[in-house]
């Protein structure tokens, strides 16, 4: 009886194959390749996957002059990738869902693919940090050239962020928890910047952030909560995978306010599973991080940072 | 030659993935870092004999597990230390193992040593147990395909009659221990913490196929999981919902995924999800009709049994039978033999109301199948009778594999924010260039055209790429 199951649901979707197949609709997806200028970007490397029988294949070519590249097939894919690359240029990739239903304007989609221009890569500080600070309710500094806390027992010698962890807990799980994280200098300070991770999510391009940090609006504290009681779960503005930031530390002014020495830096992910990139050419906002060149040393492999 | 290199490179991955490879790596491209195929493996023996047993074994099967989670064809048990006369010096901690579903007894064998060897080359010096259980009951089902399980339901209710076994097992073992599992190997786990007290030092979760809500009951539902033919009717009509309608001395109001396996107690978990999992993917509505949407039109068009996880809790109630994917009783399948009218559902504002005396006696969804024979299925039916509650308590876990939704997204591939402690995160992207050591060459050149860590990637893919799972999974765990 098993078996006649089995033929039974098998003969339906034969069945429904056959009379979906009488229409074989064709996918054509049209990629616009521009830089982060919106100019074309001629000649790049271009991949539409797709699956045919569970199988991955992909059509690939090369954008027009106009930065065009159009790929189609009868093949049915409920999934779509696409990769674009050229040197001198960080690569993209993005994935699309065809869904399982025809729809002519889905299955014809024009997207626009922005390849951020690799301008000047430089070596920088890049480590990735799991975990908070070593104690609670105290401010404790960190040093992002040493790569470690500035207390007893660690090796971290300036501070340059400040991370104070607030806990007000009564059992495992039930408690209210603040971080701050502020800096020690008046004009030293973060800003967000809200870009999906490319290793989160496999979209977008490889370097999450620009080329170059911000001039200004810099904020001098940001605060992440966490919080948890029993019947109430979690409620949490930690740990956001889409969060990301820009900082300056180390910053000094003149008589009249104006900066004259600051080092800018990066961070990609959310307080407390984020990597931090530290420029440490004075008054250089550039953070277009090289990863063959990380002047950090001695790390776990854990610490370790890939991403540009 | 060729197995000469294959051995040194071995050594080489093996012994210094963490302290040497890592700064290699900074050296290498930032995500092309190909330094072997997927394909590629170690046939190594670590400097032991070959022809010794290397791990110690726990076959979950048959009498041990009790009659209905049994099975056949494991190997036998190894567990005193006699048994194992080539195990490396060991710490005196245990590192217990899980697989997930699919795998059968000779596939588990396979999977445990690879476990075995990279928890090794890792750095862990704790003693091994693989643990074999029946989650492969239907694997070969459909003629011509061996090696695909079309029954998750089963080998589920499987899961949850094993923990018992394996709480006892955790209790006897001396030292610490740290517990490790793969997608459905967690619910056994979690089952043998929740309902049989076991007290685990560290587990780690990788690829959870268990919904969030049977851990925290506070995750809210995901629209996703929500079968788009049910969305205009108010969810005291749905499968999930039906168990509020019974006070908490009625064991049907245990009909429910939330909190299932909440009881964790103090033991420290973590969970190794995966953003770009396949299986355990959502899957955007609408819910695809399975007569009207060929099936290869769903399969063979994503990555190998995308959606699965997430199809399998949406198609519940509505499949041609129980054998393949879900079930055809319960779950979202209408009521239409009390509720249609002229062979409609039921409209949802006339639905919405009916009164909960009449749900608590005839659902608003249909708790039997439509077939006729042998694969007619009444059986709970008895649920609405004057010994309901009494049913509903012998056969609680069955029904809830077969006949409630789960409404929220799984483990393995979202975060579980309740694992997480003030500075102190219990949740991690394998997605993520903090655990993956680059990514074989082929993933990028097709298909998705990306990293993704998918479902079995902690076994399939070549240890060079996975080694910083292994290794963090030894860090914390403090086996080494």
């Amino acid at each position: 009886m098993k078996n006649l199951i089995c033929l039974f649901f098998i003969s339906i979707t034969i069945a429904a194959r056959a009379q979906a197949s009488l229409i074989e609709h064709e996918w054509k997806v049209t990629l616009i390749v521009v830089d982060d200028t919106g100019q074309p970007v001629a000649s790049a490397k271009t991949g539409v996957g797709y699956y045919s029988k569970s199988q991955p294949a992909s059509i690939d070519g090369l954008t027009d002059t106009n930065g065009v590249f159009i790929a189609l097939h009868r093949a049915y894919s409920g999934i779509l990738g696409f990769a674009v690359e050229k040197a001198g240029y960080y690569t993209t990739r993005q994935g699309y869902d065809l869904g399982f239903v025809y729809d002519e304007a889905k299955w014809n989609p024009t997207q626009t693919i922005i390849l951020k221009r690799k301008i000047k890569p430089i070596p920088m500080y890049a480590k990735h940090i799991e975990g908070g600070p070593p104690a609670f309710d105290v401010p404790v500094g960190y040093d992002l050239v040493v790569g470690d806390w500035v207390a007893p027992n660690r090796k971290g010698l300036t501070t340059d962020i400040i991370f104070t962890g607030e806990l007000n807990q009564k059992a495992k799980n039930n408690f209210d928890y603040k971080l701050t994280v502020s800096f020690p200098k008046q004009d030293d300070g973060i800003q967000e910047f809200d870009v999906p991770s490319y290793y989160l999510h496999s979209h977008g391009s490889e370097l999450l952030s620009s080329q170059e940090a911000p001039t200004n609006n810099y904020q001098p504290q940001i605060i992440r909560t966490m919080s948890r009681h029993p019947g109430f779960g979690t409620k949490e503005d930690m740990n956001d995978p889409n969060h990301n930031y820009y900082f300056r530390v180390r910053t000094k002014v003149d008589d009249s306010g104006n900066i004259v020495a600051a080092h800018y830096g990066k961070i990609y992910g959310d307080f407390m599973q984020f990597s931090y990139y530290f420029n440490p050419t004075s008054n250089d906002r550039n953070v277009e991080f090289d990863p063959k060149q990380n002047l950090m040393t001695n790390m776990k492999p854990d610490e370790g940072v890939s991403a540009p | 030659m060729k197995t000469r290199t294959r051995f040194a490179l071995g050594i080489f991955f093996g012994a210094i993935c963490g302290a040497v490879l890592a700064a290699l790596v900074l050296k290498l491209p930032p995500v092309r870092q190909v330094v072997g195929d997927y394909a590629f493996d170690f046939e190594i023996a670590l400097g032991r004999s070959i022809g010794g047993h290397l791990f110690t074994v726990l076959t979950i099967l048959g009498a041990l597990a009790g009659a209905a989670a049994g099975g056949t064809g494991g190997a036998s048990d190894r567990l005193a230390d006699s048994d194992v006369p080539n195990e490396p010096q060991n710490n005196g901690e245990n590192l217990v193992f899980l697989h997930g579903y699919n795998v059968n007894p000779q596939q588990a064998r396979g999977v445990e040593s690879e476990m075995f060897k990279r928890f090794y080359w890792s750095g862990s010096m704790a003693k091994f147990y693989g643990v074999t259980w029946n989650g492969a009951v239907t694997q070969g089902y459909i003629p011509g395909i061996p090696n695909v399980t079309t029954d998750l339901q089963t080998n589920e209710v499987n899961a949850l009659l094993t923990a018992s076994s394996l709480a006892a097992f955790l209790g006897n073992l001396s030292g610490e221990t740290t517990v490790a599992a793969h997608s459905l190997g967690n619910m056994v786990v979690l089952s043998a913490i929740s309902d049989y007290g076991a007290t685990p030092s560290h587990y780690f979760m990788i690829d959870s196929a268990v919904a969030m809500e049977a851990i925290d009951g506070t995750v809210s539902p995901a629209a996703n999981m929500i079968n788009s033919q049910w969305t205009d009717y108010t969810n005291r009509l749905w499968a999930s919902e039906w168990h509020d309608l019974f006070p908490t001395n009625d064991a049907r109001s245990k009909l429910t995924w939330n909190n299932r396996l909440g009881n964790l107690a103090s033991v420290d978990i973590y969970n190794f999800y995966s953003s770009g999992e396949e299986v355990l993917r959502e899957q955007p509505n609408p819910t695809p009709s399975l007569i009207g949407v060929a099936w290869d039109d769903i399969f063979d068009g994503t990555p190998v049994a995308s959606y699965l996880w997430a199809l399998q809790e949406k198609e519940k109630g509505l499949m041609g039978g129980n054998e393949v994917l879900s079930s055809d009783h319960g779950g979202w399948k209408f009521n239409d033999q009390w509720y249609g009218i002229a062979g409609e559902h039921m409209a949802a504002g006339t639905a919405a109301l009916l009164p909960d005396s009449q749900l608590q006696t005839n659902a608003f969804f249909d708790v039997s199948s439509d077939f006729v024979g042998a694969e007619l299925f009444t059986a709970d039916t008895a649920l609405y009778g004057s010994d309901g509650s009494a049913y509903a308590a012998a056969n609680r876990d069955r029904i809830l594999s077969d006949a409630i939704p789960a409404l929220t997204l799984p483990a393995g591939a979202n975060v579980l924010t309740i694992l997480d402690q003030p500075n102190n995160p219990h949740n991690f992207d394998m997605t993520s260039s903090s655990l993956q050591n680059g990514w074989p060459e082929a993933r990028f050149t097709g298909g998705e055209h990306n990293n993704n860590w998918y479902h079995s990637d902690f076994d399939y893919v070549a240890y060079p790429f996975t080694c910083k799972l292994f290794e963090q999974i030894v860090t914390l765990g403090n086996l080494k």
